[in-house]
Formats: structure tokens, C-alpha cells, sequence
């Protein structure tokens, strides 16, 4: 599991650190001071140079590829004639800021990435000299493991297109999985992440969890009497439901728990996780969330605006076998963007007080 | 909606810091007078909280720092009644203060200038036992009501062969009975303007607060 995660340069966050984390960070903060910029960061972090392990990835190219589909880009090609967006990454679009993401596990392993335009890679050249076309420089993207085993390599990007690196050709990776809203997600994707656990016989870890929205559920099934392969729910009314058609509430649960499950030793990111989500189930979802992403030794990042959400997950995890949640404020405080960490103790005190948090 | 000065319903509403300089009492009664006396003295830029209580008082101190808008807190006044001993009263404040990093003044009803400001008021004067009602009982001192209250816990006395507990919150209730209408709560009663805000007995209050 990730304890801390640093960021300089990365959209708003210029000098930033967010520690200590835990097995579920529910990430919090008024609109536009840079929550979706921290998920973003984490992606990157834990993307670059791993394989390609996300399901929303087709083709060979690099996870990184995919970073703005946090901004609703289905798809931006990886070279220089994107600039407009991929220079959006830098802050204030200002390419001579090199930005440094670092991660550090429980066993004190970092996993840096250096993002950094310059006419050589900064092995072989220095800063960017002045006056010189954007034609001239390239993207580099650094990827390090400081452990013993000091690996490194380099991803080059011109404007052609990308230039993989040499060696290795990629690192091992940890599942990395994204979740945004229901509406923007294919139904595809969850009929094959469930088939994947039925396949190995855990189709009743995520019946048990539906149950927290439908309690009739009696057992799900996939299906292509209709066409295209479909997950459908048994209600017990004699008729099989597809799964579209039991609302958003149970769409977005079975998301979650697939998400979770699959992405078993890495990370999930979750973009407003309480969307489609009634308030007076949030407790339960909570609690399966948090029984998932143990099970399945899965991390979570999560953002939320919401009060009910944080009431919600907090009095869960309370209830829980250990509480093991977070909550992160991002702030900005005069012109820096900091995080403020709750634990059990003040999280409780807030909620008990009804403190604004958020 | 919450008015600067008034004591929120901590159940009904999120509480944000929306003011530059905070002032905090123990429970209900405590945040209605202390709100009562910032409308006496026309002073807007103060929100009065609640705690919940002196035992609570470590636990919303280390919530306070996380708060949003605490960057921008000013200054931050802590009351608390003396109880029996005002020396220990005050000590446990200042050291709940001082280890979570706030700057603690060394007396009572002063104000540590620091960002935030930092001051420590123990009611009833800093230097007596006691509580808030105490406070009350000093202004009410001269009110020909008091002589028949005096008399009238004097009968109990004898009859119960013994005080009243808590004797000055007795006091109090006996005082507000004579008032009109007559059920009030002392909270209540100081919203409704039956506290003498320029009796003495307030003086040191006062001047606490007007230097937040």
C-alpha cells in the first residue's frame, strides 16, 4: 500500500504531500482546488511505465496516454501536437517546471516519475535554453524504483509519437483500475470483470454486496439471450432483470465492488464516489467497500463533495473490523495547495460536533 | 441561518469558521450569553461555539486545527468555569492549548498575541471557585430580588438541613423566577437582554472580549 505520495509541478500542486494513507482515502475539498489534479497525479505515478493494465487501454500505448479521460478526453494522442492539453499538466503551462511525482510503500520503496521537456533527456542536457521552439524539445517521462535495485528508464516523447523505453521494456506493475461516473461507463466492462470472479467461484461476494441495495437479490447470471453479453439479476419474481434496468444505485455498487476486487494488491481511483448512490444506503456501501477492498488487499482514493458520504463511510469503518479510512481536505491556503489528514479520532469529533470538514 | 453571534444548532447545520476571531464555551447556556454580549457590544466579527464540555475541550481543540478557514483564524478565546480550583482550571486549558501548538497566555482573561491570538478567560474572575453563574449572582448583588432569594435558601437550609447542591446555579434558577416569564434558561434569559452588560461584575468580560 501506498503510505505517502508527494507531487511537485503537477497542475496546482506545486510542493504537496498527502500522508499518512490508508487502505480507504476519501479526498475532499471545495471545487476546483485540486482533487481530480491529485488522482491525476496518482495515475501518473502509478502508471507510467507499468503494463498496460487498465481496461479503459486498447492498443500498445502507454497507460500515461489515458491521463485525460480524467478531464473527459476519450482519447489524446501521445505527441506534441497536443500540447494545448498535455501542457495543461504543467503548472501554469509554464514547460520549464519539471514535475516529480513520488510514491512510497510500506516498505519504503519509492516509485518516482520525472515529467520534463527538454531537447535531451536530463542525463545528457541541461535546462531548457532560452528562446528555443517547442518543435525542438521533447516530453521525457523518468520512471524510477529507488530501492536496492536502482531501475530506471525513460520514455521520450516527440512528435511522432512516443518513443518506448529502451529497458526494461516495462516494470512489474500493480493493478491500476479508474472508475468515473455511471454514465460514462460501458456495461461491457463490468459483465467481463464479473465474469473473471465467477469464473473462479466468487459471484456471491458481489451478490452479497448488491444485496445492500436490493435485498431480494438472489443470484446473478451473464446472458447474450438479448446480444451482447449482460449481467442479470435474480429478484426472485421468475423473470430474470438485466442489470441496466435496477437502477443507477445498483450499476454504481456493482462498479465499485468489481473495480475493487480486480484490481487485488494495487489501487482503485474514484472520481465522486457517492454519485447514484441514495444517502440512506451510503452506510452499507460503505461497509462492503471497505470488506472488498480488504478482502481483496485493493486501496482506494476516493473523492467526494459530499457530507452525507464522509458521515456515511466514517460511522462504517467505525463499525468495522479495523478503521482503516482517511480523510483528506485538499486546501488552499494563501497560494499553496496543502492536504489536511483526519483520522479516526478528529474525523469522529467532527461528525459528533457537526464540524464542516469539506 | 445562523447569525455571526448566535448559538448554532450543532445538529442541524455544519459549522464553518466564518468569522476571523472565534470564542468558545463550554455548552448551550455558555454560547447564548457569550452571543448576548457580542450583540450587546455590536461586535460581528466574533462566531461563538460551543464545545461540549471541559473533558471535550482536547479533543475539539485538535479538530479546530484541521477546520476549514482555520489558516485564517485571527484570534480564539477559551472560557471555562473555575470549578473548585481556578489555579487548575486555567492550568488545564493553557496545557491543552500549549501541547497542540497554540500560543496560551499566563493569566487569565489576557491574550497571547500569536496567529492565531490565543486567550484564556476562567469564570467567574480568574482569581475565585466557581462558574459563570457566579458571575451572574456578582452582577444581581445589588437587586432587591437577591435579598429574598438569600432568604429564602436560608429557610431551606433549616428545613433541609442543608444547602442546596450547587448553590449558585440555585441561585440562579431562584433569580429567574422572578423574571418574566419566569421558565427561562440563563442562555435564554441573556438573549433576551435581562443581563445588565454595564454592571461591573462584567467589566472583565467585557474587556476580554472587546480585545479578541
Amino acid at each position: 500500500m501506498i503510505q505517502a505520495f508527494s507531487v511537485k509541478n503537477y497542475r496546482g500542486l506545486r510542493d504537496f504531500t498527502i500522508e499518512p494513507l490508508d487502505r480507504v482515502n476519501l479526498i475532499t475539498g471545495s471545487n476546483n482546488v485540486g482533487k481530480t489534479a491529485l488522482l491525476e497525479a496518482l495515475y501518473l505515478n502509478l502508471a507510467t511505465g507499468t503494463a498496460l493494465n487498465s481496461n479503459l487501454e486498447q492498443g500498445k500505448r502507454p497507460s500515461s496516454t489515458w491521463i485525460n479521460l480524467f478531464r473527459g478526453f476519450k482519447d489524446v494522442p501521445f505527441n506534441l501536437d497536443n500540447v494545448s492539453k498535455w501542457g495543461w499538466l504543467f503548472p501554469g503551462k509554464d514547460l520549464t517546471k519539471d514535475i516529480e511525482l513520488i510514491s512510497k510503500d510500506e516498505f519504503d520503496i519509492h516509485h518516482v516519475v520525472d515529467m520534463y521537456w527538454r531537447v535531451e533527456n536530463k542525463s545528457e542536457g541541461a535546462a531548457i535554453p532560452p528562446g528555443i521552439s517547442l518543435d525542438d524539445l521533447s516530453l521525457f517521462m523518468d520512471v524510477k524504483f529507488q530501492n536496492n535495485r536502482r531501475n530506471t528508464f525513460i520514455w521520450k516523447v516527440q512528435k511522432n509519437g512516443h518513443q518506448p523505453p529502451q529497458s526494461p521494456l516495462v516494470f512489474d506493475s500493480i493493478p491500476l483500475r479508474l472508475l468515473f461516473n455511471s454514465s460514462s461507463r460501458d456495461p461491457g466492462e463490468d459483465t467481463k470483470w464479473f465474469s473473471t470472479l465467477a469464473d473462479v467461484g466468487r459471484q456471491d461476494e458481489v451478490v452479497n454486496t448488491l444485496k445492500v441495495i436490493e435485498p431480494r437479490l438472489k443470484n446473478l447470471a451473464i446472458s447474450t439471450s438479448d446480444g451482447p453479453a449482460m449481467i442479470y439479476c435474480d429478484i426472485g419474481i421468475g423473470r430474470r432483470i438485466p442489470m441496466s434496468q435496477m437502477g443507477e444505485g445498483m450499476t454504481r455498487l456493482l462498479s465499485l465492488v468489481l473495480e475493487i476486487t480486480n484490481a487485488s494488491g494495487g489501487v482503485v481511483l474514484i472520481d465522486e464516489i457517492e454519485n447514484g448512490l441514495h444517502h440512506s444506503v451510503l452506510t452499507k456501501v460503505w461497509t462492503a467497500i471497505g470488506d472488498a477492498a480488504r478482502r481483496s488487499d485493493t486501496q482506494i482514493f476516493a473523492t467526494t463533495h459530499s457530507w452525507e458520504c464522509i458521515k456515511s463511510a466514517h460511522e462504517a469503518f467505525l463499525n468495522s473490523e479495523i478503521y482503516d479510512l482517511r480523510l483528506h481536505r485538499i486546501d488552499r491556503i494563501g497560494q499553496d495547495i496543502t492536504a489536511i489528514t483526519y483520522d479516526q479520532k478528529t474525523l469522529d469529533t467532527s461528525v459528533e460536533m457537526s464540524l464542516e470538514v469539506r | 441561518m445562523p447569525t455571526p453571534n448566535s448559538a448554532v444548532d450543532s445538529q442541524s447545520v455544519l459549522l464553518e469558521l466564518d468569522q476571523p476571531k472565534l470564542l468558545i464555551g463550554e455548552g448551550k447556556d455558555e454560547t447564548l450569553i457569550l452571543a448576548a454580549l457580542l450583540d450587546h457590544l455590536m461586535i460581528e466579527n466574533i462566531r461563538v461555539e460551543e464545545y461540549g464540555g471541559k473533558q471535550k475541550l482536547p479533543d475539539y481543540l485538535d479538530a479546530l486545527r484541521l477546520r476549514p478557514g482555520f489558516a485564517h483564524l485571527v484570534s480564539l478565546g477559551v472560557t471555562r468555569d473555575a470549578d473548585e480550583d481556578e489555579t487548575a482550571a486555567f492550568a488545564s486549558v493553557r496545557n491543552y492549548l500549549d501541547s497542540r501548538g497554540f500560543a496560551a497566555p499566563n493569566v487569565s482573561g489576557h491574550i497571547q498575541a500569536s496567529n492565531p491570538s490565543v486567550g484564556i478567560m476562567i469564570f467567574p474572575d480568574g482569581r475565585s471557585a466557581g462558574m459563570l453563574e457566579d458571575l451572574c449572582l456578582a452582577a444581581w448583588r445589588t437587586d432587591p430580588v437577591m435579598t429574598c432569594i438569600n432568604d429564602y435558601f436560608d429557610c431551606i437550609t433549616r428545613v433541609k438541613g442543608r444547602m442546596p447542591n450547587q448553590i449558585s446555579k440555585a441561585r440562579v434558577h431562584a433569580w429567574l423566577s422572578a423574571q418574566s416569564p419566569p421558565d427561562l434558561r440563563l442562555g435564554i434569559a441573556a438573549q433576551k437582554r435581562l443581563l445588565d452588560w454595564n454592571n461591573p461584575a462584567f467589566e472583565q468580560l467585557v474587556n476580554f472580549v472587546r480585545a479578541l
